[in-house]
């Protein structure tokens, strides 16, 4: 028998330990041919998605390849762990280093080629799905199926160099020394974790302090402080603090020595110490992933919200009103569609407010906005000099105190204003309006040092309803023909047409493309998860084995089993998402200040969802496992 | 009615050719006991301490410890049964490698979720009977084989078992912790009245025994009682084995 003929009937016979190895593979090409069957669809290239779309997309595939990559790596060393005993025999029968390595080199080169076909095929039979999904999303017009020889052309190229290096890396994996001392059981018991208390106390430091930079100011610099007092804190929790509290833990006998706690405490420090990297590699990208995906849905509910709020379908904005291109351009167009609107021109004075940071407020002519009140059934009073009717916007989040009586200017030589009334309703912009009578406007005008625009705002009755438009509304099919029209000779006047539905329809295509991503990332990360987490258990299996099998002896029950198996291996699956949790509610509730809507809600629904999917793999990993180590007691 | 019964115990291990591992055996063993069961290899000793543990199931017979039928009860009640009225002493220790050897020993009382108090007294009580209170906070790697041993057997009596089982105790220890795990046994069987079983190769630790029960092919073939002195007791049990086919003459009187 040849050495080759060796390694292919080696596959034959031990075909369990390879299916993990085989399959998790598989699955890795599979997800990035997935993707890139997507991305290089011919009708994606075309779709106008936008310039940071794109790029996402981009990004989104040089994540896919580096989480394949630490996966593929991740299953072939711990693969080769549980096969290392193999290893050791054929080293007493005298095979040597070399032979080994070809051994091994063959062996995962087999498997990488069949996994690149299977993978392929499966992402071929998975495809149409998945365009499906994608079509849903991103509203994209029906994608047909092609022939993705671009994607498949990458993906064999990426993952047989990736095979190709790590078949040729082996040595680095297995070393012959401690196969033999596997094969002799000489390998010495695991010490007991260490930890210095200085690095535990670090990382308590660390997070604190993260958090209390991140709450003093909050600019791009003091999250990129932040962030990176995070990431050291974390590390540090999960390699030092932990061990520190599980040692306090284990000081306090009555818990400790109690039931079945004796078992499963003292497993926790070797666990948690052997895991730490891999715990803190989850809890970064979950948090960062529930964190984005907060604000991205905020970000979208935010656009929902402005656009059912904003009365004006269009606004022009010009500096000039000797310039009527931009309105009549509108009102040709919607005269040729054949409907009705009405026009309101405002000249709006934008002031900073005393006291109030970042506070500005709008001021009009009253009788300008009686014309707009009439047509929208807002409330009118009559205001002597210097009186002001407040109107705050409903979508902000600055918000005037509700109790105050007057307004007073940033510049001092400005007089005044007593509030006669106020209400609230969102009008011009997400900014509050005051409305004054006309001589008080022209006083205040005196003093105004910027050119005051002339704006309008048109109200077209039959779009205002409560319901979002769809792609295919006359009102988005007009706002894009404008705003392509606007586009075109923009340039060249001072001035510009705003539409609601395509600012809207914008947004929503933008967000909707970072979700889709988003959505994948966490998919395969969280499978990745389960995954790392089932190699992990099942290279230990032998072990556990053993260990279940003693206890048995004298006297573990079946239940008792079930109960410390199922909390080591809760423990593994819940301790990142835990933190993740924590952080992404701290993270959520100092960023989602800046956003006006649920942006906790929707962290948390984040959260529960990747909770979610992580308990049925839970259920799934637990199952299996217990049924391995059922058979051993007795 | 002794503390152990065993009836007409029968074992077949059903396979590719069925075994008869044990047949018909009777034995009893009184309160306060200490029984050897010597054989050859594959005789069928460890399938007679198996039945009798309760690990594995007869294939006919009766087993009667204490006046019970484990073999009756439903499993986690067997689990229960075995962590309270019985102690297990193996060949390879078995000792859990995270926990240090005080909290090993006091193992099945945590199970049992007995008070600290309680734990506490036990633990010491027993530490300082086998002479291992130095070790009480050291891991299983740290100390040697006779000391891991006498941890195990700590374990195996910190709950007043009625009857201790033992396989191969001194099959990984050389003679002087042979010994001294052996005179361990006996004292507790002297002090504590415990009964004992104990199986093993090795005619220094059966020597310890009140008696031995020579097992052949499964079945009970002859048994010698230990008189005034244990020296003599010893080159009985050698004889015995030679006569039995064993390879006396690799085992020298010099060990005793
Ligand atoms: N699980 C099993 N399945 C099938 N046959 C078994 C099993 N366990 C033991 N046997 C067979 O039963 C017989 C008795 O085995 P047992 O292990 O009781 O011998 P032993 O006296 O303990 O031997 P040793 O001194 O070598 O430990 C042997 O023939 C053995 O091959
Ligand atoms: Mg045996």
């Amino acid at each position: 028998m040849s050495f080759r003929q060796f390694a292919f009937h080696n596959i034959r016979r031990n075909t369990s330990a390879y299916i993990a190895y085989f399959s998790s593979s598989s699955f890795a090409v599979m997800t990035l041919f997935t993707y890139l069957l997507f991305i290089h669809h011919p009708d994606i290239a075309k779709a106008p998605l936008g310039k940071m779309a794109s790029v996402g997309m981009e990004i989104a595939s040089y994540i896919t390849f580096i989480f394949s990559f630490l996966f593929v790596l991740y299953s072939i060393s711990a693969f080769l762990r549980v096969r290392l005993k193999e290893f050791g025999i054929l080293t007493i029968l005298g095979a040597q280093r070399k032979q080994l390595n070809w051994l091994i080199f063959l062996e995962n080169m087999i498997i990488g080629t069949i996994s690149v076909a299977t993978g392929i095929l499966g992402g071929l039979i998975f495809a149409k799905l998945f365009l499906l999904f994608g079509e849903n999303v991103l509203e994209l017009k029906n994608l047909p199926m092609y022939v993705p020889v671009k994607a498949i052309w990458i993906t064999v190229a990426a993952f047989m160099a990736l095979f190709f290096i790590m078949s040729s890396m082996t040595s680095f994996f297995v070393r012959q020394s401690k196969a033999l001392e596997m094969l002799q059981g000489s390998s010495k018991p695991k010490k007991e974790p260490k930890a210095s208390i200085w690095l535990a106390l670090l990382s308590v430091i660390t997070l604190s302090s993260s958090v209390y930079v991140i709450q003093r100011e909050l600019n791009e610099i003091s999250i990129l402080y932040a962030l990176l007092l995070d990431l050291i804190g974390l590390y540090f929790f999960f390699t030092q603090l932990s061990v520190v509290i599980i040692r306090l833990l284990k000081k306090n006998r009555r818990i400790y020595w109690h039931g079945i706690n004796l078992l499963w405490i003292s497993e926790l420090a070797y666990k948690v110490k052997d895991n730490a990297r891999m715990f803190f590699m989850i809890t970064m990208v979950t948090t960062v992933a529930c964190t984005s995906a907060g604000i991205v849905l905020a970000l979208k509910q935010q656009a929902e919200t402005m656009y059912k709020e904003n009365p004006f379908a269009f606004t022009v904005y010009s500096e000039d009103q000797k310039q009527p291109v931009f309105t009549e351009k509108i009102e040709q167009t919607l005269k040729s569609e054949g409907i009705e609107y009405k026009k309101f021109p405002i000249r709006a004075m934008l002031f900073s407010l005393k006291g109030l940071k970042d506070q500005n407020l709008n001021m009009v002519r009253q009788s300008e906005y009686k014309e707009m009140a009439r047509s929208l059934s807002l409330p009118i009073i009559s205001l002597q000099d210097y009186e002001t009717l407040l109107i705050q916007p409903t979508v902000s989040k600055k918000q005037l105190p509700a109790d105050l009586t007057q307004l007073t200017f940033a510049n001092e030589k400005l007089p005044q204003l007593m509030i006669k009334k106020q209400f609230k309703k969102t009008l011009i912009e997400s900014v509050p309006l005051a409305v004054v009578n006309d001589h008080t406007y022209d006083q205040m005008t005196k003093t105004y040092k910027n050119k005051i625009g002339q704006d309008y705002y048109y109200f077209i009755p039959s779009w205002n309803h409560d319901k979002v438009s769809t792609s295919n509304s006359t009102e988005l099919k007009i706002s894009t023909e404008l705003e392509n029209w606007d586009r075109s000779i923009n340039h060249q006047i001072g001035g510009f047409i705003l539409s609601r539905g395509f600012q809207y329809q914008t947004t929503q295509q933008g967000t909707n493309v970072v979700i889709f991503i988003g959505l994948f990332i966490v998919a395969i990360f969280s499978v990745f998860i389960a995954s790392f987490l089932y190699f992990k258990l099942f290279s230990d299996l032998q072990q556990d084995k053993r260990y279940y099998h003693g206890l048995s002896k004298i006297g573990l029950s079946l239940k008792e089993m079930k109960r410390t198996a199922t909390n080591q291996i809760a423990l593994l699956f819940y301790i990142p998402i835990f933190f993740a949790g924590i952080q992404t509610m701290v993270g959520i509730s100092i960023l989602g200040d800046v956003y006006d809507t649920g942006t906790l809600t929707v962290g948390l629904t984040a959260i529960g969802i990747f909770v979610a999917i992580q308990t049925v793999y839970f259920f799934i990993v637990r199952a299996r496992y217990l049924a391995q180590l059922k058979n051993v007691m007795v | 009615m002794g503390m152990l019964e065993i009836q007409k115990l029968s074992k077949i291990y059903n396979g590719k050719v069925s075994t008869r591992a044990l047949n018909n055996i009777d034995l009893t063993i009184e309160q306060g006991e200490f029984v050897g069961i010597m054989g050859a290899s594959g005789s069928g000793k460890t399938t007679l301490l198996n039945m009798v543990s309760t690990i594995d199931t007869p294939s006919s017979g009766k087993i009667l410890i204490n006046n019970q039928n484990p073999h009756q009860m439903k499993k986690n009640q067997l689990a229960q049964f075995r962590r309270r009225q019985l102690g297990f002493v193996f060949q390879d220790f078995n000792l859990l490698d995270t926990l240090t050897i005080a909290e090993n020993i006091v193992l099945p009382l945590t199970l049992e979720k007995k008070s600290l108090k309680e734990m506490d007294e036990k633990l010491k009580a027993v530490a300082e009977k086998l002479g291992i209170v130095e070790i009480l906070n050291k891991r299983t790697y740290e100390v040697s084989g006779g000391q891991r041993q006498r941890a195990a057997i700590a374990r195996a009596t910190i709950h007043s078992p009625v009857l201790l089982l033992a396989d191969e105790p001194t099959g990984a220890l050389d003679s002087k912790s042979s010994r001294n795990v052996m005179e361990m046994m006996e004292k507790i069987n002297q002090t504590d009245g415990t009964t004992m079983m104990l199986v093993t190769h090795d005619p220094l630790a059966a020597s310890y025994c009140h008696r031995v029960v020579f097992i052949k092919d499964g079945e009970l073939y002859n048994e010698i009682h230990r008189g005034q002195n244990r020296q003599e007791f010893f080159q009985e049990i050698i004889d015995m084995l030679s006569f039995l086919g064993g390879n006396a003459h690799e085992l020298s009187a010099v060990r005793v």
